[in-house]
């Protein structure tokens, strides 16, 4: 189906207005995203270019980028939302959950909502 | 071996902490990358595409580009690391060595170590025998430098699934393409454990500079702001903070001072260790041993 078959258009104008519970104005969505990248396909994204461009298999180095925020950076994300009280919402790949466990149960252990994000 | 083959995951949350002499909190890794550009082939990187964007070969104006970090911009950094006491690691290419012997010698003379960086700037996918080229570069090294080197940076980092076990086969003991973690880490080859050292993508002036388009000044702020939180974080553990650079990108004009201003904040800190790799490697075998 087309997105257009899946919805009419619709002005934010002109419907009628949701509230939030006590008078509360905004609701702030957190979503902490834990991807696995296969070092045999292209990395999905890229911070640093091959000398002379082009695009040689393997990608190590992107690879390694990736794996930094799943080894070191995810843990300083988490120092923060406990330091706050914040229960984000964990959109993983079904393979992470295995792979990154340590991830997971963190996310577990807190409440936090899962979402289902692909399989790699 | 895929990387994973190699290592398995590590969050660094459950690893016992390693710890720094004498109290020590983060050791800064400054990385000077030498490279040889062969006229012959597309530039390693252009700060001036060609009009209508194709590749034109001889591709003159980016070789000139690159020329001028050796000709002019490499001697800044001469001039400043001297000025902060400071010896960096070298990552060269070893044909450096033969075209640019005045630059090579420079940084022999001043005490700096050499890392092996391959003999060109090329992917390493696209260089016909690897082993060949790896024993050559570091002979070549050993001969200018006088002492055979123990570390390896690919050239744009890049590997094939061998390239890990072809070094440990030529007597490499640390590599820093892997720029996965904080820390020193062993990965699994075929010819023993190889220590990757946390070499830098994010504090690196190519991603920076050439791939983002920071402008000059946001290389202090986030050198700094890297440095607070390592220094932070490094009451716990020993924090490693790598500074890569090139002279034809940090040696220009108007980027340098900004280079030396990282220098500058980080000169105000007590616990701050400036280390070579092979200084980084012997404190981690033994800060291993220990825990």
């Amino acid at each position: 189906m087309l997105p257009s078959d899946r919805l009419d258009f619709s002005p934010i104008s002109e419907r009628p207005r949701l509230a939030l519970p006590d008078g509360a104005r905004l609701a702030v969505w957190l979503i902490v995203n834990v991807e696995e990248w296969d070092p045999r396909q292209p990395m999905p994204r890229t911070v640093l270019t091959p000398p002379a461009g082009g695009m040689p298999m393997p990608d190590i180095p992107n690879w390694a980028w990736h794996e930094y925020g799943n080894r070191v950076g995810f843990w300083r994300m988490l120092e923060v939302l406990d330091h706050f009280g914040i229960r984000a919402v964990l959109a993983i790949n079904g393979s992470a959950i295995s792979r990154y466990q340590p991830i997971a149960r963190a996310a577990l252990e807190r409440g936090w909502e899962f979402i289902g994000h692909g399989f790699t | 071996m895929i990387p994973r083959e190699r290592c398995t995951y590590s969050a660094i949350v459950d690893r016992p902490p390693l710890k720094l002499p004498n109290q020590a909190r983060i050791v800064v890794w400054t990385i000077v990358n030498l490279e040889f550009w062969s006229i012959s082939r597309p530039m390693a990187r252009q700060v001036l595409p060609a009009p209508t964007g194709e590749v034109l070969l001889p591709d003159v104006p980016n070789w000139s580009w690159h020329e001028y970090g050796m000709r002019v911009g490499v001697w800044r950094f001469f001039d400043l690391f001297a000025r902060l006491g400071i010896r960096p690691t070298l990552s060269i290419n070893a044909r450096v060595c033969r075209e640019y012997r005045r630059v090579a010698r420079a940084a022999r003379d001043a005490g700096w170590e050499f890392m092996g960086h391959a003999w060109e700037q090329m992917p390493i996918h696209k260089v016909d025998d690897q082993a060949v080229m790896i024993a050559k570069s570091l002979d070549t090294l050993a001969r200018f430098a006088g002492t055979r080197p123990v570390g390896w940076l690919g050239p744009g980092l890049t590997e094939t699934y061998e390239t890990p076990d072809l070094l440990a086969a030529a007597g490499i003991r640390y590599i820093g393409d892997w720029v996965y973690d904080d820390e020193p880490t062993e990965i699994r080859t075929t010819h023993g454990p190889l220590v990757t050292l946390p070499y830098s993508v994010e504090l690196n002036d190519i991603p920076m500079m050439l791939v983002q388009h920071h402008e000059s000044g946001y290389f202090t702020q986030r050198c700094i702001d890297s440095f607070e939180r390592l220094y932070r974080e490094g009451a716990e553990r020993a924090k490693i903070m790598a500074i890569a650079i090139h002279p034809y990108i940090s040696g220009q004009p108007h980027r340098i001072k900004y280079l030396q201003a990282v220098y500058e904040h980080i000169s105000r800190h007590e616990g701050v260790l400036h280390w070579n790799g092979v200084e980084i490697l012997d404190w981690y075998l033994s800060a291993k041993t220990e825990l």
